[in-house]
């Protein structure tokens, strides 16, 4: 958890969960609505590629680490309620 | 009376439930797994969490590039790493699509040609509409100075290959090189062998192509962990 916290927090942006942020070349000009995508798609395959695999990523990213914060969360709350606590 | 307030902070503080998901993520990670809900969305990387977890990252950054090089519309002037990308046939089969768009023909009447010489002759000679290199490959089985070549005796299993120019042309276009001149090279996502991504021809000396199919000449995105 220790190695998740250093490795995302070195990059700013990296959690960020925005899909389809901002049109391709091609997609400013002539955007048009289609399936699977969230965001702005454009009419050129290779642009729809890296927007879709960017997303991907960012999708998985943010899975880890929600996956990771709610460990954390568990692993702090095993901290058992003693009677010297109370 | 500070480590009771630790304490207290702890107990208050710990709001979190221990669910069946996150017992099993806690169950892989602390046997040295990557947890089966990670994997399922991205197999082929790393086996041990810490690297899968690295390599998750660093794909992440990478992309976040891509992304902005795509939006400035000059993805394909600067040399790619195909390892950058969880799914590079996807990657290929879009410059494949693009590239017959361009041309008004058929996706399945192109072939894919490629270039070693940093001019991209081959490529230029052919009129390939869209080009990619691709860097960063490592290529096992034999050295590349302009042809295939003996790896030198001390020399470590993989070598880095130089870059590559690829493109499509139509089916009936020109080869780039003449029979028994080249080689068919397959390219692996890793030194696994396990994921085939394509076939890149490299030039070699005539009647030497029977010598590098038995010696495993093969290219990689990257190495295995």
């Amino acid at each position: 958890m220790e190695l998740w916290q250093q490795l995302t927090s070195s990059t700013p942006g990296l959690l960020n969960t925005k899909r389809g942020g901002g049109a391709s070349k091609s997609g400013a000009a002539g955007a048009r609505d289609g399936p699977g995508a969230g965001g702005a798609k454009s009419q050129d395959p290779i642009d729809d590629f890296v927007q879709l695999e960017n997303d991907l990523a960012g999708d998985l990213i943010t899975a880890v680490d929600s996956a990771l914060q709610a460990l954390k969360k568990v692993i702090a709350a095993s901290f058992l309620n003693t009677s010297k606590v109370l | 009376m500070n480590k009771q307030f630790y304490a207290m902070t702890q107990v208050l503080f710990g709001s979190g439930l221990l669910t069946p998901v996150i017992q099993q993520a806690a169950t892989a990670l602390l046997s040295g797994a990557v947890p089966p809900d990670w994997t399922k969305r991205w197999d082929a990387g790393p086996e041990k969490p810490q690297g899968w977890l690295r390599e998750l990252v660093r794909k992440r950054i990478a992309l976040m590039k891509w992304k902005s090089a795509s939006a400035r519309g000059n993805l394909l002037a600067e040399p790619l790493v195909l390892g950058d990308l969880f799914n590079p046939a996807t990657f290929v089969n879009a410059l494949r699509q693009q590239t017959a768009r361009q041309l008004g023909t058929a996706i399945d009447r192109v072939k894919m040609i490629c270039s070693w010489e940093k001019d991209m002759k081959a490529l230029k000679a052919a009129s390939c509409p869209l080009t990619c290199t691709i860097s960063s490959l490592l290529l096992q089985g034999a050295a590349f100075h302009h042809t295939l070549q003996e790896s030198a005796s001390e020399a470590s299993e993989l070598s880095p290959a130089p870059n590559v120019s690829i493109g499509f042309i139509p089916s009936s276009g020109p080869e780039p090189y003449g029979r028994g001149q080249a080689i068919g090279v397959p390219v692996f996502l890793s030194t696994s062998r396990e994921d085939y991504l394509m076939e890149i021809q490299m030039p070699c000396e005539n009647g030497t192509k029977d010598k590098w199919v038995l010696a495993g000449v093969a290219l990689f995105l990257s190495e295995a962990d």
